[in-house]
């Protein structure tokens, strides 16, 4: 199914949950994720599942150094 | 209340070759426990304003603090305060390694240098027994040959030492001090102070390290260490890259800052980044005493980067490779060895290069300049040609760098002042405003200059709201949640003012930032204040210890102010107004008109004074630091 990420349109498995989206582009376990500018909690991350055309945003949570 | 232990002050006058120990007492100590603290407040009762910095007159501290020693994470770092000869303001730099665990063995909280030697030589100090030795041997030498003859001279290897290289002895204006050749005071050029006075090391025998009272309850912190850092994935990052994993994070970002901080993005920068690094030339992972996260990298290329001078930091790899346009590693490698071996700061310097270059590049350096050699962006071999002639102050060229390039933008003139990439005179680390904005009101008004190790970074305020990042950073204060790079508000100012307080606190404490912070770190703030307990019997709460962290800030203030800055030194430079021309994040930038007022919500909460830029009558005697006023 396609969705939009980052106002990017990708193809992503059917029924994918954030944590396994996150996976499955390499970022972080803890990236932050806001759905349709909804953003989500963590606890939410393993249960949430994409829906066709959602709109996506994904942040990396990247600290000092 | 608990007693709170006092401090032993340990001080040394070089120019009579004498010494004296003097006590703090406890409830004074409390307020300034330890580190820059404990510095900035014998530097301000110690020192007049209007000294050179690279005069007798100055004053050279190295502290610790109460904690410091404990079997913990992140507790083994040590503060050195003096007048900076970069900034011309309070100067304050920070080391990890050994050493501050046998400064405190050997039972002092700070070691005051006045005055200056006669002639080269290093101090030792095996408990109560304060030695002055003859240093004609290892004047002129580099860190690593140094380290090795003060050992056999002393008949002991059973020390550790904190000295300088050449650039000190030659007063590079950001020449450090160095630590197992590896780790150093970096900033504010502290090693010039310290070649100023003639003192080419600092040497401890030795000693046990403290225990904290109770053990018991010190364990709850630390049993379950592997499983705490397994949980923890910007730490295993850490364990696994080093800091040299952030340039991945910030090339994929497109905020590494490149050609001068004329870009953000790096073509073939995955030839530089901490994944390659580890992949490829890593030889292991260092670490301080107890730490067991292990960040840092030791790297190795047969024929040409010796292993005993470590790896390059996040911070070298941009100022001598994206700063510079360069994308070969070997350089950026060997030039973090040139730097250490002679003892100068790798941010300044390489930040400085990456000056001359956009100098050569535009006309306005030649070849009749730079003693013949052609310093272009992304030609990574004029390292090994300028690093020498900088650290030995070599006339031309060499002589001209050595002064940093705010400095060096004065003589050369001819709009070169644009190139310039500082704060107070200090070259900018290596994390971008466009991306972090409230690093833009912290580096305009910390009072050292330009830090990226002064506040939180903004990402803490994009994480999700049942994460570690956003609810300990919501322990400081109540912040705004964040969706966007670029956004610089009053939300901002108020992340940047109240997560300096608790850095200037950790700074003060003498903790590491990756060990203990209020967002992604390994130990968060109620943790901390576990440690406080257990380790010394402390009944510390947030509130006061991010009081002392304001503390120590209106301290710096207060000095700069007695030095004569004000608000108008508080800037930062154009080009961190820019749109990023290129990358993932193109078109990201932060307004000027934003920061401004970023800045003046910034003086308002922190209580200072909007016109001059420095602490009230009012703010001062709040923070108990009315005696500073008269």
């Amino acid at each position: 199914m396609e969705v939009t990420i980052n106002n990017k349109k990708i193809e992503v498995p059917e029924d994918i949950t954030i944590s396994e989206l996150l996976k499955y582009l390499n970022l972080r376990k803890k990236s932050a994720v806001w759905i349709n500018e909804k953003q989500l909690l963590l606890k939410e991350y393993d249960t949430y599942k994409l829906s066709e055309n959602e709109n996506v945003k994904i942040l990396n949570i990247i600290g000092g150094g | 209340m608990m007693n709170f232990p006092s401090a032993r002050i340990l001080e040394i006058n070089l120019a009579d070759k004498t010494y004296d120990v003097k006590e703090l007492a406890g409830e004074i100590y409390r307020k300034y426990p330890g580190g820059s603290a404990l510095g900035m407040y014998l530097l301000l009762k110690n020192l007049k304003p209007g000294v050179d910095p690279l005069s007798p007159d100055n004053l050279l501290i190295f502290s610790v603090s109460p904690l410091t020693g404990m079997p913990i994470s992140g507790q083994s770092r040590m503060t050195v305060t003096t007048k900076s000869p970069l900034t011309g303001t309070a100067g304050d730099s920070q080391v990890g390694g050994f050493i501050p665990v046998h400064v405190k063995g050997n039972g002092y909280d700070s070691i005051m240098f006045r005055g200056k030697a006669e002639k080269p030589i290093y101090v030792y100090i095996d408990g109560e027994k304060v030695e002055f030795k003859d240093a004609k041997n290892i004047w002129g030498k580099i860190t690593g040959e140094s380290e090795e003859i003060i050992k056999e001279e002393l008949q002991e290897k059973n020390v550790e030492m904190s000295l300088i290289g050449p650039g000190g002895e030659n007063l590079v204006r950001y020449a450090n001090i160095m630590h197992q050749r590896s780790r150093a005071n970096g900033r504010n050029g502290v090693g010039a102070v310290m070649g100023s006075k003639n003192l080419k090391a600092l040497v401890v025998k030795k000693q046990k390290p403290q225990k904290p009272i109770d053990m018991e309850g010190f364990k709850t912190l630390t049993k379950d260490i592997k499983e705490r850092i397994k949980a923890n994935e910007v730490i295993v990052d850490t364990a696994l890259n080093g800091t040299a994993g952030v340039a991945d994070f910030h090339l994929e970002e497109g905020f590494l800052p490149s050609r001068n901080w004329t870009r953000g993005y790096l073509e073939k920068g995955d030839q530089i980044k901490g994944e390659t690094i580890t992949k490829t030339i890593l030889k292991e992972r260092d670490t301080c005493f107890a730490c067991a996260i292990r960040c840092k990298g030791v790297v190795e290329i047969e024929g040409k980067v010796d292993p005993a001078y470590g790896g390059p930091e996040y911070e070298t790899i941009c100022t001598f490779g994206s700063y510079c346009d360069n994308t070969n590693l070997t350089d950026i490698c060997y030039a973090n060895q040139l730097c250490n071996m002679y003892g100068i700061d790798t941010i300044s310097c390489g930040a400085t290069i990456a000056f001359a270059m956009e100098c050569f590049e535009k006309g306005i350096l030649t070849k009749e300049d730079t003693d013949g050699i052609e310093i272009n962006f992304g030609d990574g071999s004029v390292f090994e040609k300028l690093i020498p002639k900088i650290a030995y102050r070599k006339k031309g060229i060499g002589a001209l760098l050595a002064e940093g390039s705010a400095r060096a933008a004065e003589k050369i003139g001819k709009g070169s002042e644009e190139f310039v990439m500082a704060c107070k005179k200090q070259e900018i680390p290596a994390h971008m405003p466009q991306m972090k904005p409230n690093l833009s009101v912290n580096y305009a008004v910390n009072p050292f200059g330009a830090d990226h190790q002064s506040s939180e970074h903004d990402p803490a305020l994009m994480a999700p709201k049942d994460s570690n990042d956003w609810i300990w950073s919501n322990m400081l204060a109540d912040f705004e949640s964040c969706d966007a790079y670029g956004v610089l508000d009053s939300n901002k100012a108020k992340f940047a003012l109240e997560t300096q307080k608790f850095y200037s606190m950790m700074d003060t404490l003498c903790l590491c930032q990756f060990a203990w912070g209020p967002a992604w770190q390994l130990y968060g703030p109620e943790e901390l204040i576990a440690f406080c307990k257990y380790a010394i019997g402390w009944d510390a709460s947030i509130k006061e210890l991010q009081e002392i962290g304001e503390r120590r800030i209106n301290m710096m203030r207060y000095f700069n102010k007695r030095e004569g800055f004000t608000r108008k030194e508080d800037v930062i430079p154009d080009r961190m107004f820019i749109s990023i021309p290129d990358g993932p994040n193109a078109g990201t930038r932060i307004k000027k008109e934003d920061f401004e007022i970023a800045l003046e919500a910034y003086y308002e909460m922190a209580g200072w004074d909007k016109k001059t830029g420095n602490p009230t009558e009012e703010t001062l005697k709040r923070l108990g630091l009315e005696w500073a006023l008269s």
